[in-house]
């Protein structure tokens, strides 16, 4: 089984060490590629110092350009699994060994980690569990399955999908909508529970008003992502 | 021939010319010239026929013959504009595909340089 982590990272100097190194350290032979959407600091070096590939944008490009040029290296270099992973340290690598496994045996196409999933594992307030609930309703009804954290950017994806979404990987909302595609393209996921770190500093970006908004637009992507041809 | 007619006739003209001329400097592809062309033509007829509207208009109903081209100018404008975001849209995709290539490409690029000794980090 070859593996290779894809983090995209969008000026993270301040984590991608503590990420990289977190990962080579809990997971055996693995491979981490980390891509550069363009950053303006020291991701770039730094990554290639740590012995990851560094795939670079000339660019910014957004973050669901970066994880598709990770599923185009993966399909180009003949990975079995590619996991994808945030650069700013809020997954823990420790599930990482768990998904492949599922991978392997061939249980799932794709392992997607959810906060949501146990109980008791994440605390949040009122307004943001009626919209997570919200959300949950919209995905079982676009998906027609149970999908507790359709945001998650943890997750791990075989062959099949790695092929699937090297050339049809969304841009705007790209965690919900991934769900969208491989459902659509018959392709099973399965969700098991990850405990998230509490994020290092600043707060959500999605408060108030603008979490209406985000929901909006949101269901709005998912709803034409559901009746898109693919490429 | 009315002096509206006169004015009409030179603005269409300038504008077939115009493009024309840009297509000439190749600085308008002719893919995206011929909408254009098109419509200067189309300027060309109403301003030599001027009954031409009111035969429209007749025909369509519409008492005021001018208003006639409210609408057509509209419905023509909103093809533009959605014509042009999909080019956009297409363009946007395509500089995406460029831009990740570049990024594979250099990672190659830089294997080989590493592999042949070519340059020391």
């Amino acid at each position: 089984m070859r593996v290779l982590t894809i983090v995209p990272a969008y000026n993270e100097t301040a984590t991608i060490e503590f990420v990289v190194n977190d990962i080579l350290n809990k997971v055996n032979d693995i491979k981490v590629c980390v891509v550069d959407d363009g950053s303006i600091d020291d991701t770039k070096i730094k990554a290639l110092k740590l012995g990851a590939v560094v795939l670079s944008h000339p660019f910014n490009m957004g973050i669901g350009a970066a994880v598709q040029t990770g599923f185009l290296y993966a399909l180009q270099n003949n990975f079995d699994v590619a996991v994808q992973i945030d650069g700013d340290g809020q997954h823990d690598p420790a599930f990482i060994p768990n998904m492949i496994d599922i991978i392997q045996q061939n249980k799932s196409d794709v392992v997607s980690g959810s906060r949501f999933l146990e109980k008791g594992g994440y605390k949040s307030s009122f307004p943001r569990r009626i919209g997570i609930t919200f959300f949950e309703l919209v995905n079982r009804l676009l998906t027609g399955q149970r999908i507790t954290d359709s945001t998650s950017g943890f997750r791990a994806f075989n062959r099949n999908a790695i092929a699937l979404l090297a050339y049809n990987y969304p841009e705007d909302y790209p965690e919900p909508e991934v769900l969208i595609i491989l459902k659509r393209a018959g392709l099973k996921v399965m969700e098991i529970p990850v405990v998230m770190r509490a994020r290092q500093g600043g707060q959500s970006s999605i408060r108030g008003f603008k979490s209406f908004h985000y929901m909006v637009k949101v269901i709005l992507a998912l709803l034409m992502q559901s009746i898109k041809r693919r490429k | 021939m009315k002096p509206i007619q006169i004015i009409a006739l030179l603005a269409s003209l300038a504008l077939l010319f115009c493009i024309l001329e840009l297509i000439r400097r190749r600085k308008l592809k002719e893919r995206f010239a011929l909408l254009w062309l098109f419509s200067a033509v189309i300027l060309i007829v109403f301003s030599l026929w001027g009954r031409f509207l009111d035969v429209l208009a007749k025909w369509l109903g519409i008492y005021y013959a001018p208003a006639v081209l409210i609408p057509i100018v509209i419905f023509i404008a909103v093809i533009l504009f959605i014509y042009f975001s999909v080019i956009v849209s297409n363009q946007s995709e395509l500089i995406k595909a460029l831009a990740q290539k570049i990024a594979l490409l250099e990672k190659e690029l830089k294997e080989i340089k590493d592999k042949s000794g070519l340059e020391k980090h």
